[in-house]
């Protein structure tokens, strides 16, 4: 978890405007989504449920590897899998 | 297709007040069908249009609720069909394959998208997606008191203009603005409505490409041209397929364009974008509500917190269900008792004494044993009702997501096991919230170890019997043993079966509301209604088959047919340290597990001192009857629940899976449990007394 080479937060030591996966981000965290990763079935999904380049997130809660996050007024629960798929540039 | 006819001879509700054409009503109903996001209160929408002329069944050959209405408006007979909640018209899951193929072969005459106003722009995406299919089309705009209450307007005659159909604004709980609906309905039956007028146009660089496709789309599709160019340049396998001997060129046309899907996607929600602040303002301060609702997400969702509170909630719940459906059954159980009475007092002398039995063990008991499930099962869809229709069910499936993922369960697939601990059936039933047809025979096969209620009752009568108090001990380490045995199972199918990656999560949280009573109870009741039809035809016919086998030749279930397959079938019983006796009441068990009891009351005898429990000490040594409480628990699911795995699979080799590994696993599992038990017998014999001691003292 600590390991001093992996960053575990956009503030730690990223600049701004470097896109990092939406599973890097903390609770109340907002970021602006740049791209899904893949063109999957699951890449499909997440562009139709709203996650498209340009649109704002936020994670509202973060139990554990999941988290709840805020696009276009609604809110998805959604597995770590599936956040390391959304790369997304933090706002601060 | 005659599948998505309601039952002829319902009769048709009229409602006064709209104006009629020649009062002359048309033979062929017109066609409508409800199509919307999950979550948004379609469902209340259909309860207001059909009331209960209403018909659940299932979608050809797949485990997706079919409901079907039947209306009559201005004079025409409409049928209502409430397709599936989904967020796209794409291929993917089992719900979208539905309503699309509903959509694209059956072209209803109007199509009703129910929107959410406090989801406005992802709501709209699949109304994006539905306008280009060119059927008319009304927007019926649900929830507006949710973005009001933030202080933002809506306007529905913006939003009109905009998509270029009807927005009928409509409140789910005052049923307001159904009136307006029924009017266009109405048009719609006069023909007066016409098709989308394709107001809703994405970036220049899209059309081009969307045209360049379309001119080169093989005609004799028969399906929407731009609608079908959008799909193709989306990529769906499906529209592919059907392009596949098409021509160079759109071949051509498609290789061009990369990633279509996302690009389709991103262009959608930029239009929505522009056009919805138009129809609905944006939140002028951060909204108290809105702020409240995460922060019960927050905590319903915690680390620690929040399995604690969902297993609470869901086992309060469940055992909620169980109070409920109490005095209904006790109350049906009376009644066919005083009917079996009654009719066993009415057969007399001259007639023989089978007829007497077969009239009130056969008959009146079959059909007993199948209504006496009907109150749990109801009770059952009522909490599924409430915990879907409020919200909380996405998000206990989300926690349970976290528990059980790791071992290859689905958080809703989890909710289904739980359910399991009341009543199998209703689990397997619930398998249907599952999004896929892997889940779904997945989730289904993974209720059988799962130990009922009804299985609790006799387990917990034997091992007091055995045990006394301390019999609870082995109670537990019945459950322990069935969770392990979930686990275990679920590893195997994943290993086997279904080496399918699962889903990755990714379950919307929607919006917390009040249930509405009306749409829960009429949810319950279909669903209940569904499965009495369903056992009538099966369960009812084999327990009168089973009295049979446990009455003739001898009168009596020790001499009789079933008493000698039990006799037969002892050697094999032998290893396992079952009788013949316990193996005859296992097989009466069949038709429903409380049934051994009574099977174990004739054959071993309650007349001696001390009852059937004396009776039983006497007759079965304590390794016995552990292995036979082990087999018991675990061996195959009741008659019900193997009608019910079928009827929802439709597969029998899925089925026989069932019964086949829930037989091999309880026997395994006995076998293990008499040797050992024997092996540690005397020791096991004072730890267990001085267990009681302890617990005595």
């Amino acid at each position: 978890m600590g390991h001093p080479c992996i960053p575990l937060h956009p503030t730690d030591q990223l600049a701004q405007g470097v896109a990092i996966p939406l599973a890097r981000l903390r609770p109340g965290d907002e970021a602006t989504v740049v791209r899904i990763a893949g063109g999957t079935r699951l890449a499909r999904r997440l562009s139709a449920l709203g996650f498209t380049p340009g649109v704002t997130v936020r994670v509202v809660a973060r139990p554990g590897a999941p988290a709840i996050v805020s696009v276009r007024g609604c809110r998805l629960g959604m597995g770590q899998q599936v956040l390391e798929r959304i790369w997304v540039t933090p706002e601060q | 297709m005659s599948c998505h006819t309601a039952p002829a001879g319902r009769p048709l509700v009229t409602r006064p007040g709209h104006p009629t054409r020649d009062g002359a009503s048309e033979s062929r109903p017109l066609r409508v069908a409800l199509l919307g996001n999950p979550n948004v209160g379609k469902s209340t929408v259909f309860n207001w249009l059909t009331g209960m002329h209403q018909h659940v069944g299932n979608w050809p050959g797949k485990t997706v609720d079919h409901r079907v209405g039947r209306l009559d408006v201005a004079g025409r007979c409409v049928e209502l069909v409430d397709l599936p909640g989904i967020y796209e018209l794409s291929p993917y899951t089992l719900e979208e394959c539905v309503a699309r193929e509903y959509l694209l072969d059956e072209r209803p005459g109007l199509l009703i998208c129910v929107v959410d106003a406090a989801r406005l722009e992802r709501n709209l995406y699949l109304v994006i997606d539905a306008l280009d299919l060119g059927i008319p089309t009304v927007v019926a705009l649900t929830m507006l008191n949710e973005p009001r209450d933030d202080g933002r307007s809506v306007d529905a005659a913006g939003l009109a203009a905009c998509l270029g159909v009807p927005v009928v604004p409509m409140d789910g709980r005052t049923g307001s603005g159904l009136e307006a609906l029924l009017e266009r309905i109405a048009a719609a039956a006069r023909g007066e409505l016409a098709p989308p007028p394709g107001t809703v146009r994405l970036g220049t660089e899209m059309e081009a490409a969307i045209r360049s496709v379309e001119e080169v789309l093989a005609p004799g599709l028969g399906l929407p041209a731009r609608w079908a160019a959008i799909k193709a340049l989306e990529g769906d396998p499906r529209i592919l397929a059907l392009l596949g001997g098409g021509s160079q060129a759109a071949r051509a046309a498609l290789a061009a364009f990369r990633e279509g899907a996302m690009r389709v996607a991103d262009e959608r929600y930029r239009w929505i974008q522009s056009h919805a602040p138009r129809c609905l303002t944006a939140a002028r301060a951060a909204s108290p509500r809105r702020w409240a609702a995460e922060q019960v997400d927050v905590i319903l969702t915690h680390r620690y917190a929040g399995p604690m509170v969902t297993l609470l909630l869901l086992a309060g719940a469940i055992w909620g269900a169980f109070r409920m459906a109490a005095p209904p059954r006790d109350a049906l159980a009376w009644a066919f008792g005083a009917l079996a009475g009654l009719a066993g007092a009415v057969i007399r002398p001259p007639w023989p004494e089978w007829v007497r039995s077969l009239v009130v063990d056969g008959v009146i008991g079959g059909v007993a044993t199948v209504a006496e499930f009907v109150p749990i099962i109801g009770a059952f869809f009522v909490l599924l009702g409430v915990l879907e229709d409020s919200g909380y069910f996405a998000r206990a499936a989300f926690v349970l997501d976290r528990l059980v993922g790791r071992f290859g369960i689905q958080g809703r697939c989890g909710i289904g096991l739980l359910v399991g601990l009341g009543c199998n059936v209703p689990a397997v039933m619930a398998a249907r919230t599952a999004h896929d047809a892997r889940s779904r025979l997945f989730a289904m096969l993974l209720v059988p170890p799962v130990i009922c209620s009804a299985r609790l009752v006799v387990v917990g009568y034997v091992t007091s019997v055995f045990f006394g108090p301390s019999g609870a001990w082995v109670v537990a380490g019945l459950y322990l043993t069935s969770a392990g045995l979930v686990v275990g199972m679920a590893a195997l199918l994943n290993r086997t079966a279904f080496r399918q990656e699962p889903e990755p999560m990714l379950i919307e949280l929607p919006p917390f509301r009040w249930p509405r009573p009306k749409d829960v109870l009429t949810y319950a009741w279909h669903e209940s209604a569904l499965f009495l039809r369903r056992a009538l035809v099966i369960i009812a016919p084999m327990t009168v088959a089973v009295w049979a086998a446990s009455y003739f030749p001898g009168g009596s279930i020790d001499t009789s047919l079933l008493g000698r397959v039990g006799q037969f079938l002892a050697p094999l019983g032998a290893p396992l340290g079952l009788d013949w006796r316990m193996i005859v009441a296992l097989l009466s068990g069949f038709l429903a597990k409380e049934g051994t009891l009574s099977a174990i009351a004739v054959l071993y005898g309650t007349t001696g001192a001390g009852g059937l429990a004396g009776a039983l000490q006497a007759a079965v040594e304590v390794p016995q009857a552990l292995a036979f409480v082990t087999f018991f628990a675990f061996y195959t699911p009741c008659l019900a629940t193997v009608v019910t795995i079928y009827q929802e699979s439709r597969s029998a080799r899925s089925t026989a899976f069932a019964v086949a590994n829930s037989l091999a696993v309880a026997a395994l599992l006995a076998f293990v449990v008499f040797h050992g038990a024997r092996w540690l017998g005397p020791w096991a014999r004072t730890a267990v007394a001085a267990a009681a001691g302890g617990a005595g003292g």
